[in-house]
């Protein structure tokens, strides 16, 4: 439990930390720390539940993605902004490093299960990714062409 | 220049922006689109690679009006904010659609933004390092070590950058100077894990966003762009290891990966 709660409090100053880095605007930076202990929490708690690496990575890349569109909407920026930092706890750096310095040192099976390990978490990150993105995007397009819509039938004059 | 010369360059010149601090291949496909579409451009063809973008239109009322642009790509490190100026600037282009020629003007007033300063940016690093050191289970030692490193290898990217010296180089340069402290630390007593120093370092190097968004451009259909990142991540994480291989081979001994 305290284990757990150091990982989430330092997975929110890394994110800070990284905000930093990629420039993000001071009065972003709590979203952008908080967006990385949230994705840590989410990650923590679904490991607990879920064996596949694929499904509990895939759902909390959609809670970081989700994380980043609503702030988006709400904040009128980018939702990049806030995925960056929001991905650092699931970005599987070590898993990669281990990988290359298998294969460096010839040792076959560990290099495969790092790899397999890696391309899974990479393939859920992604999957979510893509499928909230999607999802916003729709919804963004459904709302517009409303709006549009409603425009055009209270001033049918004003259409072309 | 005619009115869609002034538009495909600005379109360009903001799409290859976009894509240098940090946006990902679609939006900037995206954006570069609404800019022509609202300026009533037909015929839009797009193709755009990480390090290119090459865009071509005509002219609705002149067809005879027409352009193509191709811009590379520059390297730089991710922007956020310059980013979220960018799409600022590319909605109220679209809504307002300002005179052609005034549009390179509005480009470069919002590259203008206030950023960090240089120790408050080595802050940011330091702090983000100490973090993963101790979420990988480091000693205090080991953070030190690490942090002494981080500040080292701040100065080393930035010299070799400047210097336009290959990533890949740079990588295995890097990491072998690095390396070969960490073993330096854990020999005099400074640090404690050889494997912890070296892997909070390798974090500072390891291209991980780049990594994930070039899953994503293969998942996305940007096939292409999504294999040719891979292919370049993958390379610069095996410099980055052969670096520190160098390193053991070197001064390793009974070092423990």
């Amino acid at each position: 439990m305290v284990e757990n709660i150091k990982l989430v409090l330092f997975s929110f100053i890394a994110s800070c930390g990284f905000g930093i880095v990629f420039h993000i605007r001071k009065s972003f930076l709590l979203w952008a720390g908080l967006g990385g202990a949230l994705t840590r929490l989410c990650y923590l708690i679904l490991m607990g539940f879920i064996d596949k690496r694929f499904v509990y990575t895939l759902l909390a890349a959609m809670f970081a993605s989700l994380y980043a569109e609503i702030l988006a909407l709400e904040l009128k920026t980018p939702s990049t902004v806030f995925l960056y930092p929001s991905i650092i706890p699931l970005i599987p750096g070590s898993l990669l490093y281990n990988t290359a310095v298998n294969f460096f040192l010839h040792e076959h099976d560990a290099m495969l299960q790092n790899a397999s390990d890696c391309a899974l978490t990479l393939a859920g990150m992604s999957l979510g990714f893509v499928l909230i993105s999607t999802f916003t995007y729709y919804r963004r397009v459904y709302f517009l062409s409303k709006d549009i819509a409603s425009h055009f039938l209270r001033h049918p004059h004003k259409r072309n | 220049m005619n009115h869609v010369e002034y538009i495909l360059d600005f379109a360009a010149s903001l799409g290859g922006r976009m894509l240098a601090v940090g946006a990902n291949l679609e939006r900037v496909n995206d954006t570069m689109y609404r800019i022509c579409r609202s300026y009533r451009l037909t015929s839009i063809s797009i193709f755009s690679l990480s390090s290119i973008i090459i865009i071509s239109a005509k002219s609705a009322e002149e067809p005879v009006l027409a352009g193509t642009r191709q811009v590379s790509v520059p390297l730089a490190a991710k922007h956020l904010e310059k980013l979220n100026r960018f799409n600022q600037l590319s909605r109220r282009v679209c809504a307002e659609t300002p005179p052609p020629e005034k549009l390179s003007g509005l480009l470069t007033e919002s590259e203008h933004t206030d950023d960090y300063s240089l120790p408050a940016i080595v802050i940011g690093y330091l702090i983000a390092m100490t973090s993963i050191g101790v979420i990988n289970g480091g000693s205090i030692k080991d953070i030190i070590s690490a942090d002494i490193n981080t500040l080292l290898l701040l100065w080393l990217i930035d010299f070799l950058e400047r210097h336009n010296i290959n990533r890949i180089v740079a990588n295995t340069l890097c990491t072998w100077i690095a390396g070969s402290l960490a073993i330096l630390y854990v020999t005099l007593g400074i640090g404690e894990h050889y494997f912890i120093i070296v892997i909070v370092n390798s974090m500072l190097m390891i291209p991980g966003s780049d990594l994930v968004n070039a899953f994503r451009n293969i998942l996305c259909g940007n096939e292409m762009n999504g294999i040719l990142e891979f292919l370049k991540v993958i390379l610069e994480t095996m410099a980055i290891v052969f670096g520190l291989i160098i390193s053991i081979y070197m001064f390793g001994g009974n070092i423990q990966w």
